[in-house]
Parts: C-alpha cells; structure tokens; sequence
C-alpha cells in the first residue's frame, strides 16, 4: 500500500480509513505521512489526517445555486474586498450561465473568499495545501509509471487550455478522486502559506530557495516541474483573483 | 459594468457576504438574510450610521477578543486612522522591532494627531496569545488602551484578515510563524491606503498618506 507513486512528495505511510460514510459527491482518503516538496525547516514529513474530498470540482450549475441563495455572493454584489473584477466573468448574468459556459464544468473565474464562503455554505472548508497534494499523489486506477504520470500532467500544464471538459471526465486516481490533474487549478485553503521564511529580518518574505531555476535547493525532488509549477502559481496568487482556469472543491475533516 | 453595479445599493449585502463567509452553519435560506442584514445594522450602528465603503477591510465582520477579554468588531476603529499589524508575542526578533516601528512612527505625530491615531495588532498564534497573554504583552511593551488594541481570533478569522491585508504566514513547526514583515496604514473608513514591508524601513510611506488625511479634515473644519 506503501508504493504509491510520487508526484510531489514521497509516501512515508499511511493510516487505514476510519469513520462514518462521507457524505454524498465526497470520497474518503486515507489519511498518512509524505516527504513534502518543500520541507519545513525543523519539521520532517507532512502528515494528513484521514479526510473527505469532494470526488470532482465544484461545477458552474453548483455554484449558480450559491448564487442563488446567496445574493451577495452574486456577480454584481460581490464587494471588491472579496473578489476581482473576472469574478464569475463567464456567465451571462447574475443567474445566467449563458452558452459559453455550462453548467457540468468546473466553475472558474472565482476567488479564493468565494470558494470559502461556498464550502462553508454546504458545511464544509477548502483542503489544506497537504491534503490536496497528499490527494493528488495517489496515482490512477491502471498503474502508469510515475514519470508517465509527471509527463501527463506537464502535458495538461502546457497545453493551451480552451473549452473546459465536464468534471469527472479525466480518470479517477485509487481514491476515486477525479480531475486533481488535467483540467483545472484548484484553490486550497493555505495557499498563501506558500513562500514566507521565518521571523525573517530581510526587506522581502520570499524564501529564494524555494523558487525554481538557479536557486531552487528547498525542493525535495528537482525534476518534478509540475510540482515547481503548482507551488509557484499558489505563491503568485491573491485571494481577490478570479482565473480562467483555477477552481475549487471542497473538503471535510472527519469528527 | 457588473463593478458599476457595485454602489451602494449592494453594500448593505456586503456584511452579508462575510457572515456566510464566517459561520459553518448549512442550510439557511432567507431567514439567514434577514438574521445577517440585522447583524449588519447592528455593526453600522457601532462603527457609524453610513455603510462601509466597498473595499473597507470592516467587512471583515465577525467579533475578535481584545486583550481585556471584551469582544471587539474592527467597524469599532472606525473614524480613526489606523496602524495594522499581524504578530504573534512569542517571535523573538522581527515582531519587537515592527512594533518598535509603530512605537517610533507614532512618536513622530503630532500630539494631537497622537490622540486620533489607532494601532491594531492581530496574533497569528490563537492557541498561545490568549487575551490574558496579549494582556501580558502590552503592559511589558506598554501599549496602552484604547490607543493599542491587541486582538485573539480564531484560525479562519486570522486568515481572512491576513489575506485583505496580502500577508503571508505559516505555522514554521517550531511554535514559531514565517510571516510577511508589513505595517499597513488603513484611513478612517478602514480602506488600506499604504503598506510598507520589512523592518526599520523609512516611515514616510506611512507618514505621508497618515499627515494628509488629518490636513484633509483640517481643511474640512476650517471656514
């Protein structure tokens, strides 16, 4: 159980699933322990606690429903504090998803307080940064090698991305978690965690050991880009954005 | 056009939106509306009758602790230029010397500019800067009410704060937090109007936007 592939880390164990049934849309992952991409000066392994992941992004039509319960989470009512001025930019209007975008993909276009306020609303938080990864580690049902994987994934990142596919198109990881990698960037909880040195008396909080190219000694694994690529796009955002290709799904702690 | 639609007419909503943004409860329909549309007036009502402007950092809504146990709501800083600045009192080196910096900027006023000016510093650290802690660290660095206001939250509430701010943080493992160094100057209706990063930084970034809002309102009180 131990071999699983690593994209971004690597396995150190696992602890067996525990708990009642997750809810309806949410999968169980197991929780356990990963050597992080960028470890934590004075703590080893990233540990995750057993935790339920929505099985597939949140999609236009769930998040049209928010909308509707919500007004002021709202396109025209969402207060400049919270989101940019792309927010929910795709649809048509208010409660109009219009053509151009359907209501089976992912919603984009939100910000990081937008994807809180909805996870909240169903009772639920965004995934921490450790358990999306430690998520996104699993590999999928059918076994390929893990640089068939990284391959796949660097594939999915350089591809210029025009329509979005439908939520759970892209195959299911040993979880049964879908679309991790290969049609959106999603949001986690912590994202702005990224890229702060500690107590740090310098002019600037950048930890330039982290950043890919000449510099990037704080990396466990050197050649997984695509990991360099989702830590460096969390490090990039701000919770106002709202993205093209960068959604969300919601996570549960277990009680 | 969907920014023009932004006026006022939405900001009585705005409040709203943190509320479900704030509380886990599921399921509320419009009764919540009404419930968040009370709360609303009942923070307007302590931070002033008009509404908050579109990008005041007072929507941020939900109750804090201040260090004398009492709860606090940011909208209560309202009408007062503030100094903010997110901390935590067990960091040995960058947080005294920034709180040495707010210490140094305000004796740089004016006196009477020294009597309005309000300094808000917010720990990152919940589990170990209790009130009673936070207490402990202004009589040690004497930050005296109701000038100095030191303030618990919850994780959630931390976060939010941080991130209107753009602060970066995390937890480094060792009890400590990486952090970004940044004061930021908020003006009367709680809207940032200046940051600076780092520590003893040159003050005239802050001291400058700070000395024209009280020129502004002197220019408004005079015939």
């Amino acid at each position: 159980m131990a071999l699983v592939l690593a994209l971004a880390g690597r396995v150190a164990g696992e602890v067996l699933q525990e708990g009642e049934a997750p809810p309806g849309g949410m999968l169980r992952v197991a929780g356990g322990e990963y050597v992080p991409f960028y470890p934590v000066r004075g703590e080893g392994n990233v540990s995750v606690a057993p935790f339920d992941l929505d099985a597939t992004p949140v999609t236009n039509a769930a998040f049209l429903e928010f909308a509707r319960a919500h007004p002021a989470w709202r396109r025209s009512r969402a207060s400049p504090l919270f989101v940019d001025a792309a927010y929910l930019s795709h649809w048509v209007g208010d409660l109009d998803l219009g053509d151009a975008a359907r209501g089976n993909q992912p919603v984009t276009f939100v910000s990081y307080f937008a994807a809180v306020a909805y996870c909240r609303s169903a009772g639920k938080r965004l995934p921490t940064e450790a358990e999306w990864e430690w998520a996104a580690l699993a590999t999928p049902e059918g076994g390929e090698s893990p640089s068939e994987v990284t391959q796949r994934i660097l594939a999915f990142y350089a591809r210029p991305r025009g329509d979005l596919a439908a939520v759970g198109t892209t195959p299911a990881n040993r979880w049964g978690i879908h679309d991790l990698h290969g049609l959106i960037w999603e949001w986690v909880e912590d994202f702005n965690a990224s890229f702060a040195s500690a107590d740090n008396r310098q002019d600037r909080d950048l930890e330039l050991g982290r950043f890919c190219g000449g510099a990037s000694v704080g990396a466990e694994d050197v050649k997984d880009y695509a990991a360099f690529m989702r830590f460096g796009f969390r490090a990039s955002l701000e919770a106002r954005y709202a993205l093209h290709h960068l959604g969300f799904r919601c996570a549960r702690s277990l009680q | 056009m969907k920014r023009g639609a932004l006026g006022r007419a939405a900001l009585a909503s705005v409040c709203t939106a943190w509320l479900v943004y704030g509380c886990g409860d599921a399921g509320e329909g419009e009764a919540q509306g009404e419930h968040t549309a009370a709360a609303h007036d009942h923070a307007a009502r302590e931070g002033g009758d008009a509404p908050l402007a579109d990008r005041s950092v007072y929507q941020l809504a939900d109750p804090w602790v201040q260090a004398n146990g009492e709860a606090f709501r940011l909208a209560q800083l309202r009408g007062h230029p503030v100094l903010v600045l997110l901390f935590y009192g067990t960091c040995e080196h960058a947080c005294p010397i920034l709180v040495h910096d707010l210490q140094r900027l305000d004796a740089a006023l004016d006196p009477e500019q020294r009597v309005a000016v309000r300094y808000l510093l917010v720990s990152f650290d919940p589990e170990r800067d209790t009130p009673e802690r936070l207490a402990a660290y202004a009589r040690e660095h004497g930050l005296d009410p109701p000038r100095w206001t030191l303030l618990h939250g919850d994780p959630d509430q931390i976060r939010a704060l941080a991130l209107v701010l753009g602060i970066r943080y995390r937890p480094t493992g060792d009890g400590g937090f990486s952090h970004t160094s940044r004061i930021t100057l908020l003006d009367r209706e709680g809207v940032v109007r200046a940051q600076i990063d780092g520590l003893e930084r040159p003050q005239e970034p802050l001291l400058t936007p700070l000395r024209a809002m009280f020129a502004a309102r002197d220019d408004a009180a005079s015939p």
